[in-house]
């Protein structure tokens, strides 16, 4: 059953022994159009009732305006260097030979040089959802889950990034809360979609889950990388949905910065992040295969440092990484930026708890790794 | 036919999605829904619903995939919806008795994002990376939900087989 090919084939004979239905097309495409139809019916209703209520105070409030005086109605136009305006987002005013890139239809904006190439949902990809592509070249149309045709254009000085959106199905942890300023951070892949190596971010901001590629050319300058990562720092979103913080604060660990740093340690200690119960996050090491074995899994968690210290209650263990490791026979824990991370086999696995490298390479994750916090 | 109100070019790509993939999308909703009527009707509307996305689903090798998993949460809802119904018992669902749909049966008791794994995997040979676009998340997610899936089918085949 663990073999991959057998699974498949398996299930693929069983279906072949169920006789489907004859094709329908015309019933397809008449169901299809009265779908239209009814969404075309229900916005015109709400159209409608947007209508009324918008006249009706109109209607009550005539009579009294136009006992008044009348006044007249100037509306100044904008000054010239006025940013755009979205919907739900105030924007400062752009950095002198920069200006502000908007997506109105996902309510997200973002800065970049004047001479900067900017396109909205440079691709066909649903999900996740595409936002939003800047690069210093042109940016010609084309890829589906990437925008290959202008990674070919990219020029050998130039930079290229794009935006998307996760909207469903993720496990919030694996999106840290966004930091003020980006960092890069190293290339990463290369990305199936994308054929290449690139900086891979992945970040929540506003109740949303966002990723990005960037990509230089081989003969980007340091100051392009710089001018880079501030266009990226002055992204900004329209908060939608119940945002991580709200979430955290109901009692949902998975949704707190703990759980975001608990799994950045995880992966910059090399393990497998394999699921969550809830109130911890599972990991293990794959040793050379696609998934770790589920013998061989732990629990690692975070909570806020006791203040009495933890030697008042658990005797030290071992050092690693130049902290003290305490503990007992079923968990070990130690202090990192004024948390106490724990680890425990998981209740399904016959793992040994992390000693020697393994310990090391945890402990140090977890003072390297910066904790962010985004509940405030 | 008639003349189709979408754009001209989505017709013939759809058309050749509805031929190739109907029934693999009917046998594995039927498969897992267990309710032949039901199936049918939700295979139907989720091609429905494909062509009014032809804009995001066009010429994608994972379209296919895409109308699976949509079919597959009309029919839950559709069945849902029916056991609600006053009046009505719970629903009628077939019974796949033939042998050879052991294996489908347990996938049905899997949780719901490691059937829709199996499905797209297995059922419709997607590599893993599409499988993730469909489901909107990581490969690594999606490896880790195949190693549960098989996991608990090998549980529940080695189980039954006991039984017997």
């Amino acid at each position: 059953m663990n073999d991959d090919r057998d699974v498949g084939q398996r299930l693929r004979g069983a279906l072949e022994r169920i006789r489907a239905p004859e094709p329908q097309l015309e019933q397809v495409i008449g169901r299809a159009r009265r779908r239209q139809a009814r969404r075309l019916m229900a916005a015109g209703m709400i159209a409608g009732l947007v209508l009324i209520g918008l006249a009706v105070p109109f209607i009550l409030l005539g009579p009294i305006r136009g006992a008044g005086p009348a006044t007249p109605v100037t509306t100044p136009p904008p000054p010239a260097t006025s940013p755009p305006s979205t919907q739900g987002l105030s924007l400062p005013a752009a950095r002198p030979g920069w200006v502000w890139h908007t997506e109105q239809a996902s309510g997200v904006a973002v800065q970049a040089p004047k001479s900067w190439t900017f396109k909205s949902a440079a691709m066909g990809l649903a999900a996740p959802r595409a936002l939003l592509a800047l690069g210093t070249g042109p940016m010609p149309a084309g890829g589906d889950c990437a925008p290959r045709a202008a990674i070919r254009a990219l020029p050998k000085d130039g930079a290229l990034l794009w935006v998307l959106e996760y909207t469903g199905g993720e496990n919030p942890y694996e999106f840290p809360p966004r930091p003020t300023r980006f960092d890069l951070g190293p290339l990463a892949g290369p990305f199936e979609c994308v054929g290449e190596r690139t900086h891979l971010i992945l970040f929540r901001q506003a109740g949303r889950f966002f990723q990005v590629h960037v990509m230089f050319g081989p003969r980007a300058s340091a100051s392009l990388r710089a001018e880079v990562a501030a266009a990226l720092s002055s992204f900004m979103a329209e908060p939608q949905g119940v945002s991580s913080a709200q979430s955290c604060r109901q009692g949902l660990w998975v949704y707190c910065p703990e759980a975001a740093w608990i799994f950045q340690i995880i992966d910059r200690a090399g393990l497998f992040q394999w699921g969550n119960t809830g109130q911890a996050l599972q990991a293990g090491p794959t040793n050379g295969r696609p998934v770790p074995n589920s013998n061989s899994l732990i629990e690692i968690w975070a909570t806020r440092a006791d203040p009495a210290g933890l030697q008042t209650r658990y005797q030290p263990v071992t050092v690693a990484a130049g902290v003290t490791v305490y503990g007992d026979r079923t968990q070990l824990v130690w202090e990192a930026q004024g948390f106490d991370v724990w680890i425990r086999p998981a209740a399904s696995s016959k793992a040994a708890l992390p000693s020697g490298k393994a310990l090391d390479r945890l402990v140090t994750a977890s003072l390297e790794v910066p904790f962010v916090d985004d509940r405030s | 036919m008639s003349r189709m109100k979408y754009p001209p070019s989505v017709e013939p790509w759809f058309v050749k999605l509805y031929q190739t993939e109907h029934d693999r999308v009917f046998q594995v909703t039927y498969a897992l829904c267990g309710d032949r009527p039901t199936a049918e009707d939700a295979t139907q509307e989720a091609f429905a619903r494909a062509l009014e996305r032809w804009d995001h689903l066009r010429d994608q090798s994972w379209a296919a995939g895409w109308v699976t998993s949509t079919a597959l949460n009309v029919a839950r809802r559709m069945l849902r919806r029916r056991r609600w119904l006053p009046g009505s018992g719970p629903v009628d669902v077939d019974p796949v008795a033939d042998g050879a749909l052991d294996l489908w049966q347990a996938v049905r008791r899997l949780p719901r994002r490691q059937q829709q794994a199996v499905t797209l995997h297995y059922a419709f040979d997607l590599p893993l990376a599409e499988v993730a676009q469909v489901m909107s998340c990581r490969e690594g997610t999606v490896k880790a939900h195949l190693a549960h899936a098989r996991e608990a089918l090998r549980t529940r085949l080695e189980g039954a087989a006991d039984e017997r």
